[in-house]
């Protein structure tokens, strides 16, 4: 029974089963496998740049941790989108094996983009050790966010696999996964500890998206609604005013099957990012 | 089921907050209300004491002052909630599978001051404490901060269901030089608290931190002098560098070439 359920989730999750999956409503896959093998997989990381922010990748050789006998240089590709969706720059790295290196994303876009999202693609010859494991190197990412009255970076991780791309062409394709009808995401947290906060959130599926928004009171009671439709590739940013402390918990629906916001609330002295 | 554990750090408080929902609708709710219960091992016992429900669709927050004046201060404290009475004392972690979801089933563990907060969402999961007898760490981190006002510390985080407190040896290094950057000793079934004050990290790669007999969830928290800025994150495990396939296998040879290099 165990090995025909292993058999069945197999098949499952060959690339076109999950897309035809997702087309039939039929428990649609988180992510999805990229077409060709020859892919690599990235997040799409938020960033923000201005007089009041700056935002830093740390962008490491993770691939040559994975088999550090090889001792393998990469080519790291940075995608940049605007929070319009609109691709607005892309910046390669060349990283010794083992190497890291600190990457701020304002010297990487034109200065007057606030708001957007990048994505990164790793390329070494260490891609074919990872295929012969039916894998695809995947970048999750650490990216730090800093406001003008910081010393510290506050970290946050990736929370979405989001595109892919082939190392022998230009074209970036969404992996992320969709369901034909809208689902609810609820944020395993409460945002009523802060006076005002901001929801983030990337579209990196390959048409505009709807988003609704529903926040509730600590009975559970709905206290605001708000739809916003996000263009592909786009960010999209939500501004909540909590100094009453209505606003506990909220709830997002979209066609996107996991679509997690990137979360940050505001104190006295500093702020609190997050992955919700 | 899932456990949230409550650091403890001179000088800030901590909270975990629970929610009696699923994240996604597709896994079914359970059972209203659960029964919220703090658990600490003692080294023979698994201490267990029942501190309140939590209704459908509820989300409560539980600061570090809000337990039992009976959960000693030397020891870590671990919330989760269970639809069952639980006994006050038990010789093995209460584990049970009913919360086992993927994305799993999240709380938001939180580090504050008088100024300002730092989280993360997360949980050890059941799975990780149940089936995990003797396991290993590797964590890659490029979240060390240098700076002269700024202090690092990782929380490296254990439970097994033996309620041993027994000690392992934990090393961070620097992978291109192959200097050890610190060295100490971190207990099971304890959310360790590992202060780096006086360490200069490398900017150039990120740091390694290795542990032979022990797993466990290694998170990042860096903070000023006054504790009025903040970061807390966590690392992914070495299976998060690729998706699909044979994961666990890329992720075997990366811990046995680092493993049997450093320990």
């Amino acid at each position: 029974m165990k090995k025909y359920l292993s058999k069945v989730k197999l098949v499952a999750n060959f690339p076109l089963i999950q897309r035809a999956r997702a087309v039939l409503n039929l428990n649609p896959a988180q992510d999805l496998k990229p077409l060709s093998k020859s892919h690599i997989v990235s997040d799409l990381f938020v960033f923000r740049c201005s007089d009041d922010w700056s935002t830093e990748l740390s962008l490491f050789n993770f691939p040559s941790y994975m088999y550090p006998d090889a001792m393998c240089q990469e080519s790291c590709l940075l995608v940049f989108y605007d929070a319009s969706g609109f691709e607005v720059g892309r910046k390669s790295y060349e990283l010794a094996s083992l190497e890291m290196k600190r990457i701020s994303i304002s010297d990487c876009i034109p200065k007057s983009i606030m708001l957007g999202s990048f994505s990164v693609f790793h390329h070494s010859t260490l891609i074919e050790r990872v295929k012969k494991q039916g894998s695809y190197i995947t970048e999750r990412g650490y990216v730090g966010y800093k406001n003008n009255s910081s010393d510290l970076y506050s970290y946050c991780h990736g929370n979405m696999k989001a595109l892919s791309k082939s190392v022998h062409q230009n074209r970036v394709r969404s992996v992320v996964g969709r369901s034909k009808v809208k689902l609810r995401y609820r944020p395993q947290l409460l945002i009523s500890d802060s006076d005002s906060l901001e929801l983030i959130y990337v579209n990196p599926s390959p048409s505009q998206e709807s988003l609704l928004l529903k926040f509730f009171d600590k009975q559970h009671q709905i206290v605001e609604e708000h739809f916003v439709e996000i263009p592909k590739f786009g960010t999209y940013l939500h501004k909540i005013d909590n100094s009453e402390r209505l606003i506990h918990t909220f709830e997002n629906w979209g066609r996107i099957v996991l679509w997690r916001p990137v979360i940050f609330k505001y104190y006295k002295t500093h702020f609190d990012v997050l992955h919700g | 089921m899932n456990y949230y554990f409550l650091p403890r750090i001179l000088g800030l408080k901590s909270s975990v907050t629970i929610t009696n929902f699923p994240c996604l609708d597709k896994f079914k709710s359970l059972p209203d209300p659960q029964r919220i219960y703090v658990t600490w091992s003692d080294g023979v016992n698994w201490q267990n004491r029942f501190i309140g429900e939590i209704a459908l669709n509820q989300a409560i927050k539980i600061h570090l002052d809000d337990l039992p004046e009976d959960c000693p201060l030397d020891k870590t404290s671990f919330v989760f909630f269970h639809y069952k009475e639980i006994p006050e004392k038990t010789d093995r972690l209460v584990t049970s599978d009913h919360m086992f979801y993927m994305p799993t089933w999240r709380g938001n563990i939180e580090l504050y001051s008088d100024y300002t907060a730092t989280s993360y969402s997360g949980e050890y999961q059941h799975e990780m404490a149940y089936y995990i007898k003797k396991g290993t760490l590797i964590s890659l981190s490029p979240m060390f901060q240098n700076g002269a006002n700024i202090h690092n510390k990782l929380l490296f985080v254990n439970m097994t269901p033996d309620p041993t407190l027994e000690k392992h040896e934990f090393i961070t290094v620097n992978p291109k030089t192959d200097d050890i950057l610190h060295r100490t000793e971190v207990c099971a079934n304890t959310c360790n608290v590992i202060d780096f004050s006086g360490v200069e990290f490398p900017e150039d790669v990120v740091t390694l931190s290795v542990s032979k007999g022990m797993a466990g969830v290694p998170i990042y928290f860096s903070h000023n002098d006054t504790f009025t800025q903040m970061s807390f994150e966590h690392t992914h495990p070495p299976t998060s560098f690729v998706q699909y396939g044979d994961a666990i296998a890329i992720q075997r040879n990366l811990k046995q070439s680092w493993l049997s290099k450093y320990v």
